[in-house]
């Protein structure tokens, strides 16, 4: 009788607990589903493959051959050194352009700030490969082309922007200097609006400059967003993929051969699975000790 | 609050379903179609061969169905730029299609899914197709499909830039030319047009797809056909490599070639020769008197952009190094053979493959020929010629320019896979990787072919020239 009680009143308490947070559980495992089917379980797979030389009907078990076959090849080194550039060359380099814009923005009223918004943020919405083509057609390497025609205007010689080793890089890097700037600008608008105006004021009392007030209280105050966009700015630009895939397929001789783009060919065209697992998982211990290492010493004296 | 708890429940329902749905496998039933539910489904994977293509495609297949009521072709057709990317993310994902608009190579043979076509095609229908045109689908001696058409690539000239610059088409057409004869004639050709604009002798793509054909191509003219050997010896370690890069390299310096000519796409190409920029192209087609043709209609029509003229198109062959063989580039194109990792069809698997492989006769032989006559190009069959053989309309002076041509085409050599692998790596890699560099003056001929060198030696040894 005493056990039938204990019983129902255990049965009861989960019932309980069921009407109460049931629906939470269900909410929850849609999200945990997709992870574990999308993320979780791939991430497993291909770090299995990446121990194999992969082959459709059937992998073989390899050991570490592919990792100390891609730490002895030339290109991987290349490719992971044209990365660090384009990514020196990129993120802090997009990320005063977006400060700056952001800083003349915010000096407008209400309604001009919008439009600037929109405006900045609408290449965001376009597809990257419709963007390729516009900067195909500007990048035309003959005397017709647009930009080499502007440049013709003040003098300059012809460019063969995407088909010279100086150039190809430098021509993928233009292309994030001059559009891809919405979200960095959104981000520091959305932040500069949160800094109380009165330190502003009582800055001005102490007779601060802009340069000073800038300095001594907008940087301090926005290097939050500033990490934030650095951290996920050296993620994108470790991965990038598209421009070097649309435009210069890698060339020429390799000048943009980004590791994103030497792990999809091993992939999909030399069909070396096995390797570009191996690659993929050597770039993402990068990612995650560059990202350590930011939050280590750039985001010590930042409050969230 | 009951309301909007039960749409919330409908909501998640519908999005668990869709997401749940998306990744269930694809049935094999055509959309609407119940009756067909017990067929054996033949799926294939095409491109826009020539313009009528998808009329043409669409007529075989309401002929064979009609004809084997238990068997349903569906197709898709693939655009070129991506239709090959998106067969090998297939192959790899063990899901290829069972006919693929490709010839064979090693890599696909390598899947394990490449099927040899001779297990399931019998001797008598294989005799319909012409011995030559069978080579070209073989890899290491195996037949893993059956070709649509003989094709040639080389370069042709406008008739009217050429007979201003004083040189006497006809006869190249009839006795070839060499390297240096070429030159020559070319540098003829290039100048400032009345326009003011560049006009170029000669002008070959070198972006966008095949970027390194030229270079193909003139090898084949210098006495190496073959990356690999019939011997199994990887050939572009031979001095004659270097002579030809230095040939290519010199066509750029002397002007007779665009110095952007690694940025020159097909398209770039055609637009160069329609607005009389260029004097000669490559590569070049038969069919491209069609496709000029239509553009010629369009001038006269003025629906072409305003700096565009009629263009008198004139086949004519490579030029080759002096004391070496005239060579054409040439090959078929065709249809390849497939099985899926994890077949779940209708039938079994060996009923499917013999179901597949009538597909693929249908689909290369007989009325299939109208694809070789629209291209201008020779049938594959006894069958396609019987039907299309008296009526190509080609003007007379390319019609015999693509027949003298074709005697110059060369059989494949038959190498191992796992060798044409490799080498095929080693091109990737470094021919192709520093050949653009090589148009854009960044690297010399003499450190490309180092480069190749010192490839090849790490890959094949002391089996190289």
């Amino acid at each position: 009788m005493q056990e039938m009680m204990i019983y129902n009143r255990k049965s009861e308490k989960i019932k309980q607990f069921l009407r109460d947070y049931g629906w939470s559980y269900i909410f929850i495992a849609l999200p945990v589903i997709i992870f574990l089917s999308f993320t979780l379980y791939p991430l497993i797979k291909a770090f299995m493959m990446s121990f194999q030389e992969y082959q459709v009907m059937g992998s073989r078990w390899v050991g570490i051959e592919n990792y100390s076959y891609i730490f002895r090849r030339k290109l991987f080194w290349k490719a992971l050194y044209t990365t660090l550039v384009y990514t020196l060359g990129t993120v802090p380099v997009n990320i005063l352009i977006s400060l700056g814009l952001a800083l003349l923005i915010f000096q407008l009223d209400k309604k001009s700030q919008t439009f600037f918004k929109t405006t900045f943020y609408l290449p965001a919405v376009a597809s990257g490969v419709t963007l390729s083509l516009v900067w195909f057609i500007m990048y035309d390497p003959t005397p017709d082309g647009l930009l080499n025609k502007f440049l013709s205007l003040f003098g300059f010689p012809n460019i063969n922007w995407l088909g010279r080793m100086d150039t190809a890089l430098f021509s993928l890097m233009l292309m994030t200097y001059i559009g891809g700037h919405g979200s960095g600008i959104i981000l520091y608008l959305a932040s500069l609006g949160g800094i109380p105006k009165t330190i502003y004021e009582a800055a001005e009392i102490d007779a601060a400059g802009t340069w000073s007030k800038f300095r001594n209280i907008t940087w301090p105050l926005l290097k939050p967003i500033t990490l934030y966009m650095l951290i996920t700015g050296i993620i994108g630009s470790s991965q990038a993929f598209m421009t070097a895939y649309l435009m210069t397929s890698g060339g020429p001789n390799h000048a943009t051969t980004t590791i994103a783009y030497l792990i999809w060919q091993d992939a999909f065209e030399y069909f070396d699975f096995g390797v570009a697992a191996a690659e993929s998982f050597v770039l993402a211990l990068i990612i995650v000790g560059l990202s350590v290492l930011q939050f280590k010493y750039l985001g010590s004296d930042v409050e969230y | 609050m009951k309301a909007k708890k039960l749409i919330s429940i409908l909501l998640t329902i519908i999005f668990i379903t869709s997401m749940l749905s998306g990744c269930s496998k694809t049935t094999n039933q055509p959309n609407g179609e119940a009756s067909s539910a017990k067929k054996d489904i033949v799926k294939v994977w095409t491109f826009p061969v020539e313009k009528d293509y998808e009329q043409n495609f669409a007529k075989i297949k309401e002929d064979f169905e009609s004809k084997n009521p238990n068997i349903e072709i569906q197709v898709e057709v693939l655009s070129w730029a991506e239709g090959v990317k998106k067969f090998d993310t297939a192959i790899n994902a063990g899901d290829p299609p069972d006919l693929m608009f490709i010839v064979p190579s090693a890599k696909y043979v390598q899947t394990g899914l490449a099927v040899p076509i001779e297990d399931y095609i019998d001797k008598e229908t294989l005799s319909d197709y012409y011995p030559v045109a069978l080579e070209y689908m073989k890899v290491g001696g195996k037949l893993y499909g059956l070709p649509l058409y003989m094709k040639i690539h080389t370069i042709a000239g406008n008739k009217k830039l050429m007979e201003e610059a004083g040189i006497d088409w006809k006869k190249i057409q009839e006795n070839g030319w060499t390297w240096d004869e070429f030159k020559e004639l070319t540098k003829k050709g290039t100048k400032i047009n009345a326009e003011g604009k560049q006009q170029y002798g000669f002008v070959f793509h070198g972006a966008g797809v095949d970027i390194t054909e030229l270079l193909n191509h003139m090898l084949m003219n210098n006495g190496l056909p073959y990356m690999v050997d019939e011997k199994g010896k990887f050939t572009y370690t031979d001095p004659k490599f270097l002579e030809t890069l230095k040939f290519i390299r010199s066509l750029i310096d002397e002007g007779i070639m665009p110095k952007e000519s690694n940025q020159i796409t097909p398209q770039k190409r055609m637009e160069l020769f329609y607005t009389e920029q260029a004097m000669i192209i490559g590569k070049a087609m038969p069919y491209y008197e069609v496709v000029i043709g239509d553009n010629n209609k369009k001038v006269q029509e003025k629906t072409a952009p305003p700096d565009q003229k009629v263009v008198d198109f004139v086949l004519l062959p490579e030029p080759h190094a002096a004391g070496q063989k005239a060579i054409t580039p040439g090959g078929v194109d065709g249809y390849s053979m497939f099985k899926q990792k994890n077949y779940n069809g209708p039938v079994s698997q060996e009923e499917h493959l013999r179901n597949v492989a009538k597909v693929l006769v249908a689909l290369t032989s007989g009325y299939a020929g109208i694809s070789a006559k629209i291209l201008c190009l020779p049938q594959v069959t006894k069958s396609g010629d019987q039907i299309w053989k008296d009526k190509y309309t080609m003007k007379p002076e390319n019609k015999e320019e693509v027949d003298r041509l074709f005697k110059n085409v060369l059989p494949p050599v038959q190498v191992d896979p796992a060798l044409s692998q490799k080498a095929q790596k080693l091109y990737d890699e470094v021919i192709k990787a520093e050949y653009p560099a090589l148009l854009g003056g960044d690297i010399t001929p003499e450190k490309m072919y180092e480069d190749v060198k010192k490839a090849a030696q790490e890959i094949f040894g002391d089996n190289v020239y």
